[in-house]
């Protein structure tokens, strides 16, 4: 093998393959080449890098300080003891990489966070642990971030279609942990998963080296392709040979997904959980009782003051406690619903003050590591096979999507009432020989969070793409978007929820071409019975056309088999405009 | 009516989108920019003045500015003569205020953690360290609005006045 075949030497330079065949480069800027032709020649920019590298002169500016891994690689692998490639002191790397003082690494995987639609998949960055670095310090490490640098004054519509199309460039950031702690933990509410990563001390330098050569440089970012999470793979390529991470996703790489072929590939020595300020305070509620919880609640409003008889007479255990709460809940809603801080300072410092008086250790627990892992549970793409009834017409049916999580899916890794999915498709083959399409889903998002009392969000659905629609004598095709608001709340392991739903609906077998439709929307998604299941209830009437109520019910329920396959059973009812079907449907679902 | 619910309707299908595009439009924020400088620091209580809470979060992110060693560079502390260890404190405390102030008023918590860590303290004299910060919290913050270095300088002269914990301030 010629030397700029080597998947080392393109795995720094970033290399892939193109659709036909040619080499080409990630990295978007041309001072990442030393060759002209370097972003589609290895071997070019591999012999412009040698030449480079023995030219002579140095300091900073010097290739060989330039490219330190490019450099350290160059000479593990052609022996060079020749004077040309001798070491030489690049000052401004050395500096830095004593700064960074890494000794190992660690993967960071800041969870899904489904409020906010970019953060849906979640995130993954690096952090650089110093050595025998005890648990204290980890908030001090450096973390090594790429991420898109987005204009924020973009609105909504440029920065998704920039996102999907490119045109914000990606940048390397190194910041202290505690910064992404904050960011993730306590303003996103996101839980964060720690994996040591089985990295060597050799590894991890060269892993500065490289880190250091791509700092300055542009690669476009796009959300789905080219994310944080391809960027990091691409990193563990070009510091350990034979991974081959990056091309196991060339299309996208959903951060669950990287970390998965992370744990396969051998590379995750330990993993630690860090809960995020919204699940300390869901599990700090939970140790206080309802009394507790008013007062604490009281406290936080500001209704009843510091040195009330109520707080007073409590034992000191559990004052601590309430206070603690008081605080922890302030905190949240300040962050949440940004309040002012001229209305909460005063109140959060006397809260700290009058806590600080006590002589108790905190005696509230913190939550429970979750029993699996955000990369432990099924993987996002889904194929269904089943067959059923539509009234008294048998069908087969065949279902794909393509990600990511659905609220009938197996629990275990997700959180329950969040839903994402993309493209979904289902078609169907009637025992009257006729094929159909049922339904293509472009995107649909459930976001059902509970209501605690402390913490209240609202909840939403949104959902855009094309269905049947059931008439007085046909179930034509029509495109939709769906939209609903409402209220959640927790039952046991499940829960329930009201929405109030609109829909908007268009095709040729609608008179006027469109209609409006609104009516309200409750379900009850529970766990159990092997699996999870949710029992949904809708009226939609729609009012542009003929005024008409449509609707059904259904029984959507799931029994898990294993992590990657599981037995969907679906019933339904359904009313359309003077007519009713029922349905029927049993299917196997593999996820892969 | 017709038209009234329609709107209706027309507001609950956009309504979810419009919840998030609000969360879109604050800016960074003050936090962890690092990028005030000296003074920096009266952060704790931080109300939300464009502090992003979901801001445009994050497999996309925003890099937050390139807010590269403000930890052991001590760029942002604003006394140049102060040991070197302390630089980094001041820096830390500064970043971490609210955070810090919580796990104080409880003589526990990580960020405190971190700070007995930058400060040099020994595993054995945590326990130490953590009680005397408890017990002094309303010296070592003294009101709402206390800086950075407010803070670090009420802290020495707390420690100072500890047997166990004065070594740490010399």
């Amino acid at each position: 093998m010629q030397l700029h075949e080597d998947p080392q030497w393109l795995a720094l330079v970033h290399y892939r393959r193109t659709v036909f065949g040619n080499w080409v480069s990630d990295a978007d800027d041309p001072d990442f080449f030393l060759a002209k032709t370097g972003k589609h020649d290895p071997e070019a920019e591999l012999s412009a890098t040698l030449r480079a590298f023995s030219a002579p002169g140095g300091g900073d500016q010097h290739a060989r300080c330039r490219f330190p891994a490019r450099y350290y690689w160059l000479k593990s692998r052609l022996e060079l003891g020749r004077a040309a490639l001798s070491d030489q002191h690049c000052k401004a790397f050395s500096e830095w990489a004593q700064t960074l003082n890494a000794h190992s690494v660690s993967l960071i995987f800041p969870a899904s966070y489904l409020n906010s639609p970019s953060s849906m998949f979640g995130h993954t960055f690096l952090r650089l642990d110093r050595k025998n670095q005890s648990d204290d310090a980890h908030l001090l490490a450096y973390t090594i971030n790429y991420a898109a640098d987005v204009n924020m004054a973009d609105n909504e519509l440029f920065y998704a279609y920039r996102g999907l199309f490119g045109g914000y460039p990606g940048v390397i950031s190194v910041q202290p942990f505690y910064e992404k702690v904050q960011e993730y933990s306590d303003f996103e509410n996101r839980d964060i998963w720690e994996y040591t990563l089985d990295l060597s001390p050799g590894e991890t330098v060269q892993l500065i080296r490289h880190v250091w050569e791509i700092q300055p440089v542009r690669f476009d970012y796009f959300f789905i392709g080219e994310n944080c999470s391809y960027r990091v793979l691409s990193l563990l390529d070009a510091v350990r040979p034979g991974l081959g991470l990056r091309e196991k996703f060339p299309y996208r790489s959903i951060p669950s997904d990287t970390v998965r072929a992370i744990v396969d590939a051998g590379l995750v020595k330990s993993v630690n959980y860090r809960a995020s300020a919204a699940t300390v305070l869901n599990a700090h509620t939970r140790q206080l009782t309802m009394g507790q919880r008013r007062i604490a609640r009281q406290l936080a409003n500001g209704e009843i003051p510091l040195d009330s008889d109520e707080i007073e007479s409590l034992a000191a255990t559990e004052r601590t406690k309430t206070l603690e709460v008081a605080y922890e809940w302030l905190r949240y809603r300040t962050l949440a619903d940004k309040l002012p801080r001229d209305s909460v300072a005063d109140l959060s410092y006397k809260l700290l003050l009058a806590r600080s008086r006590i002589d108790s250790p905190s005696p509230l627990k913190l939550p429970q590591r979750p029993a699996a892992r955000d990369d432990e549970g099924h993987k996002p793409w889904r194929a269904d096979l089943g067959f059923g009834f539509l009234d008294h017409t048998a069908f087969g049916s065949l279902r794909l999507r393509s990600a990511y999580h659905d609220l009938t899916d197996p629990a275990p890794g997700y959180r329950l009432g969040a839903q994402i999915k993309f493209l979904d498709a289902r078609f169907r083959y009637y025992e009257n020989n006729r094929f159909q399409v049922e339904a293509v889903d472009v995107i649909d998002i459930a976001s059902l969070t509970p209501r605690t009392g402390f913490i209240n969000p609202l909840s939403w659905t949104i959902g855009l793409g094309a269905r049947r629609k059931l008439l007085e004598s046909s179930r034509p095709m029509v495109g939709y978007l769906d939209g609903g608001i409402g209220l959640s709340y927790g039952v046991g392991s499940g829960m329930i929820f009201g929405l109030m739903d609109a829909t908007l609906e268009t095709g040729a077998a609608i008179p006027s071409g469109a209609d409006i439709g609104f009516g309200p929307r409750i379900g009850f998604l529970y766990r159990g019975l092997g699996g999870q299941g949710l029992l949904d209830f809708r009226i939609d009437c729609f009012i542009v056309n003929e005024d008409y109520c449509a609707g059904g019910i259904r029984l959507d329920h799931t029994v898990n088999l294993g992590r990657d396959y599981a037995l969907n059973l679906r019933l339904g009812r359904e009313r359309g405009e003077n007519s009713y079907a029922s349905e029927f449907l049993l299917s196997v679902r593999r996820y892969f | 009516m017709k038209k009234i619910m329609i709107i209706v309707g027309g507001l609950l299908l956009i309504g979810p989108i419009l919840a998030h595009s609000t969360n879109h439009t604050h800016g960074p924020g003050s936090v962890g920019d690092g990028a005030s400088g000296c003074g920096w620091g009266a952060l704790l209580f931080d109300g939300n003045d464009g502090v992003g809470a979901h801001v445009l979060a994050v497999t996309t992110n925003n890099s937050f500015g390139n807010n590269t060693f403000g930890l052991s560079s001590g760029t942002n502390g604003c006394n140049a003569d102060q040991t070197i260890r302390y630089r980094g404190g001041r820096v830390y405390i500064g970043a971490n205020m609210t955070k810090l102030a919580e796990d104080m008023s409880r003589g526990s918590g990580e960020t405190l953690a971190g700070l007995s860590e930058i400060m040099g303290i020994a595993v054995e004299d945590r326990p130490a360290f953590y009680a005397v910060v408890k017990k002094h919290f309303a010296v070592i913050f003294p009101r709402e609005s206390v800086t950075g270095d407010e803070v670090m300088d009420a802290l020495l002269v707390v420690m100072k006045s500890d047997s166990t914990l004065s070594k740490y301030t010399g």
